[in-house]
């Protein structure tokens, strides 16, 4: 019950959050129909003597559900537009007017979504079809033409939406069910495949389609690896073994002798992490199924023999189910050897008899986390078997030259791999010093080295073209840092609503001001862009009369439009604190001098 | 084992050619797909007749001539993916008299195990094997290499720089899997091992995977099928669509069903036997791969798809409001004159047909089977 709440607090979040936006609606432009009322003035459900039937179910990925009543549905931001579909045997349905909720919105309500996601709509009966994240949040459909059922070779604009209802009235629950998908445009200009259009839709679940496992190897110490650092251990540039096998099949992973290292005695990664006195003195390896079938290995046998390996992959895909995620192979094992569906590696080291001490010791010299496909821990030794290289560079206000050796930034980030909306790399020293620096001037600058120095697991940063600033020492940490959020808007009745960032506010005409504080009497300079210079990029529609003003907290005051228009002062300042605002009205009361101010809708 | 064995054969072929839209995804109004060529009269009989996509040409020429035949009729073609044509039976309770799918398993599947709820009888308790087909590659003068490619060389034209290979969405259409099933059979045919991956390999955003046991070849759809950019693989929903982009030259090669090309006038490359799944005397070469569908698109359908024969499958509903015209419907279509109309549109049929329930079947067509000899 507690959850339902929780969500429909969500809800009301995002309807409001919404409320001061544009329509999200894809206005329809053709007749017949009576358009719609408009869409943005979306109300919160309101409490009803009896609880309203769910009709949809939101599954989360993690498992958690929240149902939704056609009232809470109807509360979510509104979008409406065309949407017909072409059948696989060719015939049209052509576009009507659909009007629901979009997918990207209703999966807001969770806050995450990324390219490792999908999203199924499954229909009452479970027949379920999964859209992709691009297909969710840019409309990649292949669309027909309505009239000749070609392919269009640039479709408008598309989204998904659960829609409610149709031509202005609700489904035909016979026909189409309580909701159904629709993939709808502007105009009604495009069908698309009849499979995307799932009819009595009843629930979206959020996947992740990069399912993440453990393996659990257990010695000496006790570690956890993820899928991640296996992956980045069955690399090239690391410790990759492969096999191939009597169907030319070529298997990949790591030899089963360097995954026994990290836990067969304390050194799991510097130096000499594989003990070879251990293994030639004898102890057994247990190597466990998730179903506890267990294959036990002699010591001398797997000692430093490369043709024993944990696979991952067998012709540079996933392990398929029966073996999933990882399975022994190799040339020097037995058919019944090759256990499937790993889940556990034990090593019978001596003293490891009630299992190891877990390992927290060791942190990671290294980490690159952020906006990548695959965060990624170094100790030195891991980046020495990446490509090293040596660099000459002059110290930018030292003068001195001098050369280094280390792993480029790009190979680095080409490792992690960047996600899209990457702009900037943040260096940030064991102090706790950080240096940001765009993403395009490290891509520019090619030998921009990461570099070893006379300090075991210290780092530094190279950067023979940049700015002396961002040589930065003890680098511990490189956070890949995506486009930031908005954390301004202008809404309403405008010809443009605006969503912009501190660094946009930067690049516009930005000017100081002084200014009495009303209430405390103080007078002190601001700096900042205009109000109307806002309302003006934003462009205020006619008939409009009042702001209103609202601050991070929920706190929102109207003032009359012309009001502030006829002081040429008013100000959107920054803080000390970025991405913070604070509104300064000079000449008016401190109700309208507002703190953390995050948005302005024009009404 | 046979028993799963033959549950697995029959998924096989459940997302036929043409059976791309699956209920509950949109569905077409109950309206004829062709004008019936004989006015109606106030004494006519209404037909409806559902079949498979790929039986769009070949059953528009039937209903011609059959109501040529029996005035009295007026049949009502409507064509849909197969599974769609069972569903508008078994889910939306429609009252039709012939379903004719794509693939024959799916009726016993779908069919016998669904009760009408009016009568508490199964949905149908026969069906008749009438037609197959075969896969191959169709492209037309304007696609790349077209004056070299042929039957020896067509998997190394396939695989050039350049070269652009239209198939169908696996997810949604059989000759789709069936395409991934002939990269298969063909690195055994013509020992190339590496072939499957030298086609599919860094196509997609999540990867189709090959996988070969001791006896057996799997592979395996992810459940989002995208294609990268700049790929040479086109996937579309359904096989016909395809043919609209050989025609344009936006696509140089595609796999579509023999009859399917030889109806749209394109060029062929045949494959041999062993490889277009439409030979029996293949048959077990076929049954070694299977496909999986890697999530679960059906709630009751387990999505696996065992390589088979492509077979077409005929049945009366018992539920049809008009048996008796339904028997002379097949029956026309099993007998001389539909058997030219399917030649006429390349379109192989079984002769004699075969019925798996010979004594169930109206006395008119039990005469005119075999009994269908199980595996």
């Amino acid at each position: 019950m507690s959850k339902r709440i929780l969500w429909l607090v969500l809800a009301l979040v995002m309807v409001f959050a919404t409320a001061c936006e544009p329509t999200a609606t894809l206005a329809p432009t053709a007749e017949p129909t009576q358009p719609p009322a408009p869409t943005n003035t979306a109300v919160p459900p309101t409490a009803t003597p009896e609880p309203a039937l769910p009709v949809l179910t939101l599954v989360a990925v993690d498992g958690t559900t929240m149902e939704f009543s056609m009232e809470e549905l109807q509360a979510l931001p509104v979008t409406e537009g065309y949407g017909g579909i072409k059948s696989s045997t060719g015939r049209i349905t052509p576009p009507s007017l659909f009007r629901g909720v979009a997918l990207k919105d209703l999966i807001a309500a969770w806050g995450v979504m990324d390219a490792t996601m999908g999203v199924s709509v499954v229909a009452e009966d479970g027949y379920a079809i999964t859209y992709s994240f691009d297909q969710i949040t840019n409309g990649t459909f292949i669309a027909y033409d309505p009239a000749t059922g070609d392919e269009l070779q640039s479709a408008p604009a598309l989204t998904a939406i659960i829609a409610y209802e149709r031509e202005g009235q609700p489904l035909d629950a016979r026909e189409d069910g309580t909701l159904r998908l629709a993939i709808v445009s502007t105009e009604p200009t495009q069908v698309i495949d009849g499979h995307w259009a799932v009819k009595w839709a009843s629930s979206v679940e959020l996947k992740d389609v990069g399912e993440n496992w453990m393996l659990h190897l257990e010695g000496a110490l006790i570690v956890d690896v993820d899928r991640a650092t296996f992956e980045s251990g069955a690399s090239p540039n690391c410790h990759m073994g492969t096999w191939t096998d009597d169907k030319a099949q070529e298997w990949v992973g790591i030899p089963l002798w360097n995954l026994v290292g990290f836990v067969d005695d304390e050194i799991k990664h510097d130096g000499p992490a594989y003990n070879d006195a251990l293994a030639e003195a004898g102890y057994t390896i247990d190597v466990v199924a998730a179903d506890g079938y267990t294959v036990s290995l002699d010591s001398t046998r797997v000692n430093r023999n490369d043709n024993i390996i944990v696979a991952l992959t067998v012709n540079g895909n996933p392990l398929p189910d029966d073996y999933y995620p990882l399975r022994l192979v190799g040339s020097d094992l037995e058919k019944s050897e090759m256990v499937g569906m790993i889940a556990s590696i034990i090593v019978h080291v001596p003293g490891a008899a009630e299992g190891g001490e877990p390992e927290d010791a060791l942190e990671p010299e290294l980490v690159i986390v952020g906006n990548v496909n695959q965060p990624l821990e170094f100790m030195e030794n891991n980046l020495r078997e990446l490509e090293v290289v040596e660099v000459s560079a002059t110290h930018p206000s030292k003068g001195t030259t001098d050369t280094y050796e280390g792993v480029l930034f790009s190979t680095l980030l080409e490792l992690a791999g960047l996600k899209e909306g990457t702009t900037s790399i943040n260096l940030v020293a064991s102090d706790g010093y950080a240096m940001e620096i765009p993403l395009a001037d490290l891509q520019a600058c090619t030998d921009c080295l990461l570099a070893f120095t006379d300090t075991p697991g210290s780092f530094r940063s190279i950067m023979p073209t940049l700015d002396g600033s961002t040589w930065v020492k003890e680098i511990t940490r490189i956070e890949v840092l995506p486009l930031p959020e908005p954390d301004l808007s202008v809404t309403g009745m405008v010809n443009q609503p605006l969503a912009l960032t501190e660094t946009d506010l930067r690049t516009m005409d930005v000017v100081e001001i002084s200014a009495i504080h009303p209430k405390k009497g103080t007078t002190d300079t601001y700096e900042g862009v205009l109000v109307s210079t806002l309302l003006t990029l934003a462009g205020v529609q006619d008939g409009a009369t009042t702001l209103v003003l609202t601050a991070g907290d929920g706190y929102a005051v109207e003032i009359a439009l012309a009001e502030v228009l006829a002081r040429a002062d008013c100000i959107v300042a920054f803080t000390d604190t970025p991405g913070e605002y604070y509104l300064v009205m000079p000449g008016m009361e401190s109700s309208f001098w507002v703190k953390n101010f995050v948005s302005i809708e024009v009404k | 084992m046979k028993k799963s064995l033959l549950l697995l054969g029959c998924l096989l072929l459940l997302v036929q050619a043409g059976c791309q839209t699956a209920a509950p995804a949109e569905t077409q109004p109950a309206t004829p797909a062709v004008t019936p060529s004989a006015s109606p009269t106030a004494e006519s009989v209404p037909l409806r007749v559902f079949c498979a996509g790929s039986l769009i040409l070949p059953f528009d020429d039937l209903e011609k001539a059959f109501e040529s035949r029996y005035p009295h009729i007026d049949v009502l073609n409507e064509c849909h993916g197969s599974i769609q044509v069972i569903r508008h039976v078994t889910e939306l309770h429609e009252s039709i008299d012939v379903v004719a799918t794509a693939d024959d398993a799916l009726i016993p599947m779908l069919m016998y195990t669904a009760e009408d709820p009016d009568s508490g009888l199964p949905y149908a308790s026969w069906h008749i094997q009438f037609a197959s087909n075969h896969l191959a590659l169709a492209y037309s003068p304007l696609s790349q290499y077209a004056d070299e490619i042929n039957a020896e060389n067509w998997y190394e034209v396939l695989t050039r720089p350049g070269v652009r290979v239209g198939i169908a969405d696996p997810r949604f259409d059989a000759s789709g899997y069936r395409a991934m099933m002939v990269f298969f059979l063909a690195q055994a045919e013509y020992g190339q091992p590496r072939l499957f991956s030298q086609m599919f390999q860094g196509q997609f955003s999540y990867p189709v995977a090959l996988f070969q046991d001791d006896d057996m070849a799997y592979i395996t759809i992810p459940e989002i099928l995208e294609t990268k950019p700049g790929a040479r693989v086109v996937i579309r929903g359904a096989s016909i669509q395809l043919i609209a982009l050989i025609q344009s030259g936006d696509l140089d090669y595609a796999f579509e069903y023999e009859s399917v090309i030889q109806q749209h006038n394109l060029q062929m490359v045949s494959f041999p036997g062993a490889l277009n799944l439409g030979e029996a005397a293949y048959a077990e070469q076929y049954r070694g791969v299977q496909v999986e569908l890697d999530f679960q698109r059906f709630a009751t359908v387990e999505p696996i798809f065992r390589g088979e024969r492509i077979a077409y499958g005929i049945t009366i509903p018992s539920n049809a409001p008009h048996p008796a015209e339904a028997a002379l419907f097949i029956a026309f279509l099993l007998g001389p004159d539909g058997q030219a109309i399917m030649e006429a549109n390349m379109q192989p049929m079984f002769v004699p047909a075969l019925a798996d329930h010979p004594e169930l079947l109206p006395p008119a067509l039990q005469a005119i089977t075999d009994p269908l000899e199980t595996p």
